[in-house]
């Protein structure tokens, strides 16, 4: 219900009617200026991301994948609604959407306790106001979902573990109970064996709340594990797109195989000239 | 890969025995290591595997003797070319660092002094172990150095500073830095982790190659078993300071012994397409 | 269901400090200047401006600091001058310190063209002496404590707005600032509820040895006649009167002197206790 056009005509929107998706990202085209500063004018506009377009549907989880500098941050960013320059339509069927960022330096606040930590957001909850009661309960709700223990409520960041940090976060992110979520990157920083404990979250907790997500990763296996698609990116465009089997079984470009070939899932041509 | 063994030979490059490291830092020790044993013969690849806090990163430091020696309790014994490197003295130990025993960290972007030219930093090792070389020699050995870590245009690049190259350039140029004096091992501490998938695979391969035309020994640590099943010969599991399960690298991932060995296969996501 | 927060003594965080031994010594000696202002407040052993006719005595039982050049009451006056000193680096550093960490916390955070302007006129206010700032101000208004008070605060705002302008530049690209604003809190709640306890540490520092600064600059400047005037002298006065005769009466000078000295000591021991040793190389 929130319509916003920014400055070079793209428009953002809130409470749009989607149908059955929860984003949909129409030509998205981002440009980013250097810094204004006295006396040095600013460079040329340069372009993040060229003619962005997809869309997700209630209740899929969809990935992102790409090397460092493909754009993959800047779309982010720009679905967050905190990118002021670019063009397109971007449409939300609900609120602002939540982000589960990468620990572990940074993503919680190191001099706040975990429980002032997930109370904040509701206390800063536009939609409506949770009195303390409420928002203990919720809180105690939350964190049984996540399975952390009551008693790092009262620890700082610094007392727990990586695995332990990115179940906050992601409570935190969870606490409003959207209806998406965007996910950037929240596993990389693990063990291999938290890894596999917080996907296994992820992915119930997706069932049970009907969770859509946008799951950025670098790592092709973690997305395949959580992923129903997949998009390849770029340079800031997006490569190909689709059933996360179908692009890793039958890649349409030559990156994406590089890619499959580096995460060591390289098919052997002779199955994908068959299905040609 | 993984066809070659290493018969274990009665001199071998590296032993390590007993190794045993404990910080006494904090109210209580806390022991980083203990019961660390380890052959490494020359030209072997042996790749050291564990999560964090596995002590594999603490025991790499212990053999390049890069340890805060104050607040750190040792004992055992890390022998290297006849010499117990955990105990001998600084003097000695200056002697083989940067020379026969050569280390690349994980971040390549604190690893290099923002303020010195690329050139100069490959050429460090030169200036210290090999003072008889003239300027000129040490220039043309840093530029082949360059070129054989995979660099191009690299005339360019020695004049260049840090910043202004790429997390796999700068990889290679540590590399470069590393095996410019041909050390006899080499020891990797997550070389590839902070890198991208496909710059990933592409220093695996210089690893590979370093080590196959100069016979150069390498310590390969990391948390990521498939990289290590790529790289590796032999593969030592780590699990809170102590060694779990060790073997040639094949066998470790096709027919774990352990209990952690396989929780840490099986935690590897699966795809079966 | 209710997070219980158990009280807890609230001195013990001294304990967490890098260097408590240190910071309790300071701490006590603070304690004790305070002590004596406050006494102070409510007795003191004379006027501190009666004048007597017992001028230029030593230290005796009737004045425990002897007497000055006019027959006042030394300790009278140390005690009076103390609370003069206190409140004019109290009152400098409200100024200083508050209202640098609001423009610097405000032009860190948003940055931009403003923050551009407002740092370079800061640099202006850097480059300004103290004591020609102090001068300027007091003939403009006129020589008072409370004009020193001004004086002095503004000329400290831009060592305030520096130190707190640049933690915030560090901290706003952190992923928890992102994190909070995403959730929707406010600009001003994330300046001043997320991101200032983390510039805290940083600040306690700065605010110890800025409180160190205002009670020199203030003796100085009084020292040289600048600020609170006659009769009712602050400690860089009775300085100043009294270095005539310090072979006379030294305590004159030395009464108000240790008084400066101790207040700056303990203040550093505080800001060394807060901050830890730097570790030892190899």
């Amino acid at each position: 219900m929130a319509k916003t056009i920014v400055q070079m005509g793209g428009i953002y929107e809130t409470g749009a009617e989607l149908g059955g998706n929860v984003l949909e990202v129409d030509r998205l085209d981002v440009f980013y200026r250097e810094r204004t500063r006295i006396l040095r004018p600013a460079k040329t506009l340069q372009r993040a991301l060229h003619e962005v377009s997809f869309s997700i549907g209630a209740g899929e989880i969809v990935g992102l994948c790409g090397e460092s500098g493909c754009g993959k941050t800047t779309l982010s960013k720009a679905v967050c609604g905190i990118v002021p320059t670019f063009q397109g339509r971007i449409s939300l069927a609900h609120e602002r959407p939540q982000m589960v960022f990468q620990d572990p330096f940074g993503s919680l606040n190191p001099v706040k306790r975990i429980g002032w930590l997930l109370e904040e957001p509701l206390r800063v909850d536009r939609m409506r106001t949770w009195s303390a009661a409420e928002r203990a309960e919720r809180v105690a709700e939350v964190i049984e979902q996540v399975e952390l223990e009551r008693s790092l409520l009262g620890r700082f960041p610094a007392e727990l573990s990586g695995g332990q940090r990115q179940r906050v976060a992601i409570a935190a992110a969870i606490m409003r109970k959207p209806r998406f979520l965007i996910a950037d990157e929240p596993v990389s920083a693990l063990d291999v064996t938290i890894q596999k404990q917080v996907l296994e979250l992820i992915a119930s907790l997706h069932e049970r709340m009907g969770l859509s997500m946008l799951f950025i990763s670098h790592d092709l296996r973690v997305v395949y594990q959580v992923c129903d698609r997949v998009m390849i990116m770029r340079e800031g465009r997006i490569l190909e797109q689709g059933p996360v089997g179908d692009i890793y079984r039958f890649p349409q470009h030559e990156y994406t195989s590089v890619l499959l070939a580096a995460a060591g899932l390289e098919q052997r041509r002779s199955k994908r000239d068959a299905t040609a | 890969m993984a066809s070659l063994t290493f018969a274990a030979s009665p001199t071998p490059l590296l032993e390590i025995r007993d190794l045993h490291l404990e910080f006494h830092d904090h109210d209580r020790p806390e022991v980083a290591v203990e019961d660390f044993n380890l052959t490494v013969e020359a030209g072997e690849i042996v790749g050291i595997v564990g999560e964090s806090g596995s002590g594999k990163s603490m025991t790499a430091m212990a053999i390049a003797g890069l340890l805060n020696r104050h607040a750190l309790e040792r004992s055992g014994h890390i022998f290297f070319d006849g010499v117990d490197l955990l105990h001998c003295d600084r003097a000695t130990l200056r002697r083989y660092q940067g020379n026969d025993i050569a280390i690349i960290f994980q971040e390549p972007m604190t690893s290099l002094d923002p303020l010195q030219r690329i050139g100069r930093q490959v050429e460090e090792a030169l200036r210290i172990h090999h003072r008889e070389l003239s300027a000129d020699a040490r220039y043309d050995i840093a530029l082949r150095a360059m070129e054989a870590a995979g660099l191009s245009d690299v005339e360019r690049v020695y004049r260049m500073y840090p910043h202004e190259l790429s997390g796999g350039m700068r990889q290679r140029v540590m590399i470069a830095a590393a095996t410019i004096s041909r050390p006899k091992i080499l020891i990797a501490d997550e070389p590839t982790t902070a890198l991208d998938v496909t710059i990933q695979a592409q220093i695996i391969a210089l690893l590979r190659e370093i080590n196959a035309e100069h016979g150069t020994a390498i310590i390969f640590i990391s948390h990521d078993l498939s990289l290590v099943r790529q790289l590796c010969h032999r593969v030592v599991v780590m699990k809170e300071g102590r060694i779990v399960e060790t073997n040639t690298a094949r066998e470790v991932l096709l027919h774990p012994r352990e209990d952690y060995t396989k929780m840490l296969i099986d935690a590897i996501p699966r795809v079966e397409l | 269901m209710r997070m219980k927060q158990t009280r807890r003594n609230p001195l013990a965080f001294i304990d967490t400090l890098p260097n408590p031994k240190l910071f309790r010594m300071g701490a006590l000696i603070t304690a004790a200047i305070v002590l004596l202002v406050l006494i102070g407040l409510v007795w003191m052993p004379y006027e501190p401006t009666a004048m007597s006719a017992d001028q230029m005595q030593g230290i005796s039982a009737s004045h425990l600091l002897g007497t000055d050049k006019m027959g006042r009451d030394i300790l009278s006056r140390v005690m009076y001058g103390s609370r003069i000193t206190l409140v004019v680096a109290l009152g400098t550093m409200v100024i200083g310190a508050g209202l640098g960490v609001l423009i610097g916390a405000a032009t860190g955070f948003y940055g931009g063209m403003a923050d551009e302007i407002v740092m370079r006129i800061m640099d202006g206010l850097f480059a300004f002496p103290n004591v020609l700032l102090a001068l300027v101000v007091v003939s403009l208004l006129g020589s008072s404590t409370v004009h020193m008070i001004w004086a002095l605060g503004i000329a400290f705002i831009p060592s305030f707005t520096r130190v707190v302008r640049s933690e915030y530049i560090r901290c706003k690209h952190l992923d928890y600032v992102k994190n909070a604003r995403l959730q929707g809190a406010s600009d001003a709640r994330v300046i001043f509820v997320h991101i200032l306890p983390n510039v805290s540490g940083v600040l306690l520092s700065n605010l110890m040895i800025g409180f160190n600064n205002a009670v020199l600059a203030e003796a100085g400047l009084s020292f040289l006649g600048i600020g609170s005037q006659p009769p009712y002298a602050s400690l860089g006065q009775m300085i100043s009167d009294a270095q005539a005769y310090f072979f006379e009466v030294p305590t004159a000078v030395l009464g108000p002197g240790l008084v400066i000295v101790l207040l700056v000591l303990s203040f550093s021991l505080m800001g060394e206790g807060l901050r830890s040793a730097a570790k030892e190389l190899d």
